[in-house]
Order: C-alpha cells, then sequence, then structure tokens
C-alpha cells in the first residue's frame, strides 16, 4: 500500500473505530438512563 | 596551566577539548534550558514540564566531566546503554540511570501521567454534546495523518515518520508510547521536541484561534443541556469502553487501561485513590517527566542529522491539527448552529490546555460564555481519537511498502 492509500486507510479507520466507541458510550448511557428511571417512576 | 584549569573544573575545561560543534550546542542548550525554564516561570509555556525541563537541560550541558574509562561525559543517565552487565554497572553511578530504565524507556512514565488525567476526567462532559465532540476530535488527528505521508516522502522509515506524526494528537505520553513502539531509536528527540511544541501550543493556539475563527463567532454562548447520567452508568460505559478499545487495540491498551482506571476510580468514587492518582502520581511523574527530558537533551543527542526534519514535521502536525480542530469546530457550526467554532481547538487533545484556551478565546470575546463543559468533552474525546491513532498506526504501520 503507498503511503497516501495507507494515511487515508488509517484515518478512515481510526474514525470509524472512533465513532462505534462513542455509540457504544451513547446506547450504555441511554440504556441505563432509562432503567434509572422506570425505577424512579416505580 | 590550561590543562590545570580544564582539570579543576571540567565543566568548562571540557569545552575547550570537545568537538567545536558539540561545545557551541553545549552553550546554546544551557541558554535554551534557562529561556524556556524562564518562559515557564513566567507562565508563558507550561510551567509544569518547562521548569525542570529547563533546569534539566542547563545542568546535563554544564555539568560534564572527565569519566574514569577516559571519555567525556556526565553522571546523569545514558540513554544508549543496551547491555544488561553494563546497566547494571552503570546504575551505581548515573544517579537518574534506574528511574530512566524502569520508568521512561518502558512507558510506565506516560502510563502514571494517563492515571492522573483519567482521575481527573469527567467523561459526563462528553455527553453534552457527544457526536459534536467525537467530530471534532477526528477533525483535530488530521495533522497526524497527513504529517506521516509528509514524514515519509521526507525519507523517514514509515514507523519513524508514524511516530512523529503522533505528534499531530497533541498528547506527550501518547508520542512518547509510539515512538518507544515505531520508532526506538528516536524516540528521544521526538518526545522533547512532542514536550517542547505542546508547551508552545499554550502559546500559538490563541493566534490561530483569531486566525481562523472571526471575532463575532468567537463570543458565541452555547445552550448545554448535559443528560442526567448516573454514576452508575459512567462507571459502567467506563469499563464497557475500555474492554472494546482493548479488544481493538491491544498494542495501545496500557495507556488505555492507565486512562480509564483513573476514570473508574473518580466514578466510583474511591476517593484515597483518586486523591493519589490526581496529586502525587500525576505531579511526580510530570515532575521526571519534565526533569528527563530535559537530562536527555545533551548536545550529542539533539546533533542528531534526523532532529531537524523532526522539529519541522512536528510544528506541521500541531499546526495542522489546529486548523483541522477548528475546521470541525466549524462544520459542527454549519450543521447545528448552535456550536461555538472555538471549541474545534480543544479537540486536539493536550489536557486541560486547549480546552481552557478555547473558553479563554470565547471569554475575551463574550464574558458570559461558557463553552468549557463542551471544549473539556471535546478534549477528552481527543484523547480516545488519539489513542484509536495510535494503535492502528502500530497495528498496521506494515502495511505501507
Amino acid at each position: 500500500m503507498d503511503i497516501v492509500t495507507y494515511s487515508l486507510f488509517a484515518y478512515g479507520l481510526t474514525a470509524v473505530i472512533s465513532l462505534i466507541v462513542m455509540g457504544v458510550v451513547i446506547m450504555i448511557s441511554k440504556t441505563l438512563g432509562n432503567n434509572n428511571m422506570e425505577q424512579e417512576i416505580e | 596551566m590550561l590543562d590545570t584549569v580544564v582539570q579543576l573544573f571540567p565543566g568548562v575545561g571540557s569545552l575547550f577539548v570537545q568537538d567545536s560543534t558539540i561545545a557551541i550546542a553545549r552553550i546554546c542548550l544551557i541558554a535554551f534550558g534557562f529561556v524556556i525554564a524562564y518562559l515557564g516561570f513566567t507562565r508563558t509555556l507550561e510551567p509544569l514540564i518547562m521548569v525542570p525541563m529547563g533546569i534539566g537541560m542547563i545542568a546535563i550541558n554544564a555539568g560534564v566531566l572527565f569519566l574514569a574509562n577516559g571519555g567525556i561525559g556526565t553522571i546523569f543517565l545514558d540513554p544508549l546503554v543496551e547491555k544488561p552487565d553494563q546497566l547494571v554497572n552503570i546504575m551505581q553511578v548515573n544517579w537518574l540511570q534506574p528511574i530512566y530504565n524502569f520508568t521512561f524507556s518502558n512507558g510506565l512514565i506516560a502510563c502514571m501521567v494517563f492515571f492522573g488525567i483519567g482521575a481527573m476526567s469527567e467523561i459526563g462532559f462528553i455527553l453534552a454534546r457527544p457526536w459534536s465532540s467525537m467530530i471534532v476530535a477526528i477533525f483535530a488527528e488530521m495533522g497526524t495523518f497527513v504529517t506521516l505521508v509528509l514524514g515519509y516522502k521526507w525519507g523517514l522509515p514509515a514507523g519513524e515518520a508514524a511516530a512523529v506524526a503522533s505528534i499531530g494528537g497533541a498528547d506527550g505520553p501518547m508520542v512518547l508510547f509510539s515512538s518507544l513502539m515505531m520508532a526506538p531509536k528516536l524516540f528521544v528527540p521526538i518526545s522533547i521536541i512532542a514536550y517542547l511544541y505542546l508547551s508552545l501550543t499554550y502559546a500559538g493556539y490563541p493566534y490561530l484561534i483569531k486566525l481562523l475563527v472571526p471575532k463575532k463567532y468567537r463570543g458565541i454562548d452555547v445552550e448545554v443541556y448535559p443528560p442526567e447520567v448516573s454514576q452508575k452508568a459512567k462507571f459502567i460505559f467506563t469499563i464497557v469502553v475500555c474492554t472494546l478499545l482493548c479488544f481493538l487495540l491491544p498494542v495501545a491498551a496500557p495507556l488505555i487501561m492507565s486512562f480509564f482506571l483513573g476514570v473508574a476510580i473518580k466514578e466510583a468514587g474511591i476517593v484515597p485513590y483518586q486523591e493519589l492518582l490526581e496529586g502525587t502520581v500525576l505531579y511526580a511523574s510530570t515532575l521526571f517527566l519534565g526533569l528527563l527530558l530535559g537530562v536527555l537533551c545533551e548536545a550529542s543527542t539533539i546533533l542528531n542529522p534526523k532532529v531537524g526534519i523532526l522539529i519541522v514535521l512536528g510544528m506541521i502536525a500541531l499546526l495542522v491539527s489546529g486548523i483541522g480542530g477548528l475546521l470541525g469546530g466549524w462544520a459542527v457550526y454549519w450543521v447545528t448552529k448552535n456550536y461555538n467554532p472555538v471549541i474545534g481547538i480543544a479537540g486536539v487533545s493536550c489536557v486541560p490546555t486547549t480546552a481552557k484556551l478555547a473558553q479563554h478565546a470565547a471569554e475575551e470575546e463574550n464574558p458570559f460564555a461558557v463553552i468549557l463543559p463542551l471544549a473539556m468533552g471535546a478534549n477528552i474525546c481527543g484523547v480516545i481519537v488519539s489513542a484509536i491513532a495510535v494503535g492502528v498506526f502500530v497495528s498496521t504501520i506494515g502495511l505501507v511498502k
């Protein structure tokens, strides 16, 4: 792989992994946030 | 007579018997050490690193003596010793050698700094505007990838180009770690340049902000409604994200674990550990990090012909990352219309310096603008993206042919 292609590939991979991590963070916080609210309602 | 003076005052005398280039470089480094220590004192540069680094630089270049083996050197440390028997012998003499070998050259000191940064980080800031923070941080990593291409084109091997490019992530411990993994022969100059430039961001980025963000946009106050997230939720996602990142990037696992352990301790409310990490551990490791970086600034190390290229590349990396971060800030502003583009600079993960710079720039135009929580969110995302970028480099740099 030439350096320019590699750089674009590495940047893309970094961005995808970062967004996946953020997705997981949001998913967990929403799930746990909802559970807390349901517990408070009960 | 001259011989007597040389023997009596070897620090000065050695200047006359050494190669003249090295002697001049020593004098320049002593002067430079004084300048950076003073700029640390005046708070123009980051004092936590610059004061010990400047004094270390002065002492290593002034305290030169004639050694028992007939050579010229110091009794601070020798970073080039590799053989175990030599190392054991030299540890009896060089007072900083044990700290260098047991904490610096294996990356432990970088992990200790990350313990402290983690324990000081409020991960809840990310949740105020999660996607915006992450997008800004991804933009702010631009310098890393641009510099990789430039470094390779300018003749550095791929690993060394990647190591110096990681300066664009603006994360000192991460640069230390990546250069140890990918450019062990250049890790001393790369780390020195990285920390020097990271301190210079303190002085240089405000001008970049003024250049790229017009006055009326700098004072935008952003309405922030952070979601109510319990400590339990934050604790659980800290552990989940740590697990996920360690699975994806095993080479960066020590740093990732160190950062998230700090965060987890804070969220778990283990106060004695938190105080230990954000106080003693963070400040002790930063002190020794600054001192060791200064002591490593020996004239012979700095005269490495590759240092000139590293200096230019380091500057380009941080400049392009700063520009990228502000472009990210603009992108989020154009899409949402409820964002201050200045926050983009905080995507450059120099925690918490760039977040403070963003708040200061906004405050200058509008004393009621409070963007620090969002800037801290972008800052923490910057740390995560930098760790991911370094992990990607270390895992895949072999693909470059």
